[in-house]
């Protein structure tokens, strides 16, 4: 009996040292190696950082040629002090897998496809999505090219060996926390990752396009309803660069290639999603309140923690720079140094197109091209999925580009895939070390994509901007919808010169300035088309004519701005044309009342939004009622406001559904009433705003921001999206800079330095960003690493 | 007084042992233990269990400083001071079992001598 007890508890035991060192899935939900995670000696708690225990520390590695210092300023910013600029670039690595290796590893399994194989069978599709876009395959054919610039190729091999410097001396006890909890370890990094993050960073900046929908649409509507609901640019737009340009000559009824007879269902793939965006400006000295330039970039991208960027400083006898960094890439990509400040925003040119593809066979291995037959390349992928077995797809390619859906037949072409002339990062490792315009201009021109408006601005009195990547050269219509891939005629023509890619130089108007508007004034020769924001351009085209003199706090002001243009011009045309009966609703004095700045507090701003999107549904009642039956794209709201201001009748106003026929105030009147019946609700609370953990785990995330701000206003804060990072320089002989975003430099959730910095980037306040150019001038440092070389 | 050392060699090797090994080492050294102790089933479970509870308890207080346990309270649905009480739990139970399962064989050895 007691030997069968013996048994029986030795067997209890081995099943609880099982269940508790091995991942499990109960009722659908995940659950940690708890032995794993919670044992004291390699579990989660050994990830406690407290601030008053960082202690000094020495490192050897034969790859560096001189010693290297890195001292953590008491923000956590980590000034990195080497002799030459490799050594700065293996420090860089160092310190991002420091503090954000769990980041690192997650950014670069999305883009290939590898989420699964750690997160389980519910990422199976997304990474199929992922390999069909030809990510990993983009990834490869950038390190082809980057072999051909084996000087500049020696930054990103330095930066490479920094992070696998951590990584190699990483004791499990020591894994962030996130490994921990899904019980995997991190692997070497290789130049490819860094490759596989800039193109990450293309899927989210530029992989726009809705050339399916735009075909159905074109179909359903008819050449002249399409141009009206789907209209070219928009003319109130101010671009970045107005020109003057030669005015080109190009047929606006070509519409060669444009394929139309589709009714194809939306193809749902991870891809450029609504609400990224940025601002930036620079005003020159004589409208400054310095008599020197000064400098404001914010970046809108998706809000995460740990945050997008990190903050890095870095020093070499030839240069001194600070800013922020994208992890897994050497350089800093928005920043200062003594001399000149930068930043970028992106640019909307659709560089992302479906063509179709006809196939000869029905095992899809072959397609007609010209009137000839093509072998298309067939990529099997192997997924391996945690916890369950392998699974493998078949990615089609063609000389298009891969095929992203069987179902559809259509080939992607799209600028993510091709090798860059140069490695993307020189633009950044070398725009840091500039000190004047003309050098600038030269270290980012062969910046490839995604293409970026690069701005600057020095302590020499130059101001500019100027797009930097390549835009394809496109026929009229070209990529707007879907293009007919059987005749080779339909591809790009070629790419911009880079000498005619929009630009400006201390333009007389004494400030430049984007906000992912259309680039230049349709004057100009070449045609393009995208995603382009109809009022933040527009807005601080407004902040900076109207103002003779800008200052610091004018500059952070205009950063923090909730005022919607939109509002302003809707909120003109409506209330006016509300009836009597509406007029004297509570809600619409509020409206009447209103500022229309998108403040936290706002209820004006949930009232306006809700009629303005019901009314809008209800003008192009003809395209969201067909939405069932056919995808079609959402009319933009810019268009209807320049529709409500300049038509007073339309047969668009007629509401399809009903007998009566409809006028702009009826609709106008109709869609109060669904305003009229809403409870009174703040717009942070409508908002909801939050910033979540990679992983999603509430526990690791920011929830429930009390947040101001709309798309439409310079402080672009949605509920997951916002300015990632604000920087204001003022340019002088040494740099006076300040910069906030919504995280911390840590990675660890149990770090004091892991959201730190939220609740003053909510505020609208800023950090003192201090250039030091020695490191024993460091005032209030945390700790310092010290690398010396190993023989 | 043969519990209090036994106890504390628990205590030691665990500690000790898990900082070279993993986790579950607590598993065979409780086992072992009990097993040289010849100890009967309550102690059997309750020495090791007591002794791993302390052990990881003591650890996670002096690692900790409340901001995992906080963490891991949001993560678990938890009220922040039990995690570190959960965490010691899990290695007090296996180790209980392993214990137990100890005193259970050395029993049977005993039996089998004095029989």
């Amino acid at each position: 009996m007691q030997k069968v007890l013996g048994i029986l508890s030795l067997i209890i035991g081995l099943g609880l040292v099982y269940f508790f060192n091995n991942s499990h899935t109960i009722g659908g939900k995940p659950i940690p190696p708890i032995g794993k995670l919670l044992n004291p000696y390699t579990g989660a708690w050994q990830n406690s950082e407290n601030s008053k225990n960082y202690s000094d520390f020495k490192l050897t590695s034969e790859l560096i040629k001189e010693e290297v210092t890195i001292v953590f300023d008491d923000r956590m910013v980590p000034h990195i002090y080497a002799k030459n600029l490799e050594d700065a670039m293996f420090a860089q690595g160092y310190v991002e897998a420091y503090h954000r290796l769990f980041q690192m590893d997650i950014s670069t399994r999305s883009p290939d496809g590898k989420l699964a194989e750690i997160l389980g069978p519910n990422l199976v599709e997304y990474d199929k999505k992922q390999r069909r876009l030809g990510l990993g395959f983009a990834a490869d054919n950038a390190l082809k090219g980057w072999d051909n610039f084996p000087e500049e190729l020696k930054n990103v091999n330095a930066y490479t060996a920094g992070v696998n410097h951590f990584i190699d001396n990483l004791a499990p006890k020591d894994y962030p926390i996130e490994y921990k909890l899904l019980d995997f370890k991190p692997s070497t990094w290789s130049n490819r990752h860094s490759a596989l993050l800039l193109k990450a960073m293309t899927q989210t900046l530029a992989d726009y396009e809705n050339d399916i929908e735009m075909s159905n649409a074109l179909r359903v509507f008819g050449k002249e309803d399409f141009k009206l609901i789907y209209p070219d640019r928009n003319p109130k737009d101010i671009p970045i660069a107005e020109g003057p340009y030669a005015d080109a000559e190009r047929s606006k009824d070509s519409y060669q290639g444009v394929v139309s007879s589709l009714n194809l269902p939306s193809i749902q793939r991870p891809r450029s999603p609504d609400g990224v965006g940025s601002n930036n400006w620079a005003v020159s000295g004589a409208k400054s309140a310095t008599g020197l330039p000064m400098l404001a970039n914010d970046p809108h991208l998706g809000l995460s923690l740990p945050s997008v960027w990190y903050e890095i400083a870095i020093t070499t006898p030839e240069f001194s720079a600070q800013g922020v960094t994208l992890l897994g890439m050497p350089g800093i990509m928005i920043g200062f140094n003594e001399n000149i400040a930068w930043g970028e925003t992106n640019v909307g040119h659709d560089v992302s197109d479906y063509y179709t593809i006809k196939w000869t066979d029905k095992s899809k291995t072959s397609y007609m091209l010209d009137g000839q037959l093509k072998k298309a390349d067939l990529k099997i992928e192997k997924i391996l999925v945690k916890g369950e077995k392998v699974v493998y797809d078949t990615v089609r390619y063609t000389v298009w580009g891969p095929v992203v859906d069987d179902k559809a037949n259509l080939a992607l072409r799209w600028i993510a895939h091709d090798a860059a002339p140069t490695p993307e990062f020189m633009a950044f490792v070398n725009g840091m070390q500039c000190d004047n315009y003309d050098d600038y201009l030269k270290s980012t021109a062969a910046f490839y994509a995604p293409a970026q408006n690069f701005i600057y601005a020095d302590n020499k009195n130059e101001i500019g901007i100027r797009i930097n990547g390549s835009l394809p050269i496109k026929k009229y219509m070209q990529g707007v919808t879907i293009s007919d891939g059987s005749s080779s005629e339909n591809g790009w023509s070629g790419f911009i010169p880079r000498y005619a890619n929009p630009q400006e130089r201390n333009p007389k108007r004494g400030y430049v300035s984007s906000a992912n508007q259309y680039s230049a004034s349709e004057y100009y020769p070449y045609y393009y088309n995208g995603n382009f924001e109809p009022y933040r351009g527009r807005t601080v085209h407004k902040y900076l004519a109207n103002k003779e003199v800008v200052d610091l706090t004018y500059m952070k002001a205009m950063q923090n701005s909730t005022y919607s243009m939109l509002a302003d011009e809707a909120l003109a045309v409506m209330l006016p044309r509300l009836n009597a009966e509406s007029a004297m609703h509570a809600y619409a004095k509020e409206l009447a009342k209103w500022d229309y700045h998108y403040d936290a507090s706002s209820v004006a701003a949930v009232l306006f939004d809700r009629w303005f999107s019901t009314f809008h549904e209800m003008l192009w009642d003809e395209a969201y009622a067909q939405n069932k039956k056919v995808a079609l794209p959402e009319p933009d709201y810019w268009v209807t406001v320049n529709m409500i201001e300049r038509q007073r009748s339309s047969k668009f106003y007629d509401v399809v559904s009903t007998s009566k026929v409809e006028s702009l105030d009826d609709l106008i009147n109709q869609s109060f009433r669904v305003v009229m019946g809403l409870d009174r609700i703040t717009l942070s609370k409508s908002k909801n705003a939050q910033i979540l953990h990679l992983t999603r785990l509430p526990a690791f995330s920011e929830m429930e921001l009390v947040l101001g701000g709309t798309k439409y206003s310079l402080n672009a804060m949605q509920q997951k999206f916002g300015p990632s990072w604000r920087m204001i320089v003022l340019l002088g002989k040494t740099p006076e800079a300040y910069g906030t975003y919504p995280g911390g430099q840590s990675g660890n959730p149990a770090s004091p330095f892991y959201k730190n910095r939220i609740s003053t980037w909510a505020k609208g306040e800023y950090d003192k960003l201090v250039l030091v150019r020695k490191s024993s001038e460091i005032s209030k440092s945390l700790f310092t690493i010290s690398i010396n070389h190993e023989k | 007084m043969k519990n209090s050392i036994l106890l504390v060699s628990i205590c030691i090797l665990t500690a000790v042992c898990s900082l070279v090994a993993p986790w579950w080492v607590l598993a065979p050294i409780s086992f072992s233990v009990i097993y040289l102790g010849k100890m009967k089933s309550a102690a059997g479970f309750g020495i090791p269990f007591l002794a791993v509870f302390g052990t990881w308890l003591i650890a996670i207080y002096l690692n900790d400083h409340g901001v995992v346990a906080a963490l891991m309270g949001k993560l678990l649905l938890l009220p922040n001071w039990s995690t570190p009480i959960l965490s010691a739990c899990i290695g007090g139970l296996v180790a209980g079992f392993f214990g137990l399962s100890g005193a259970l064989f050395s029993y049977r050895k005993k039996s089998w001598v004095n029989g």
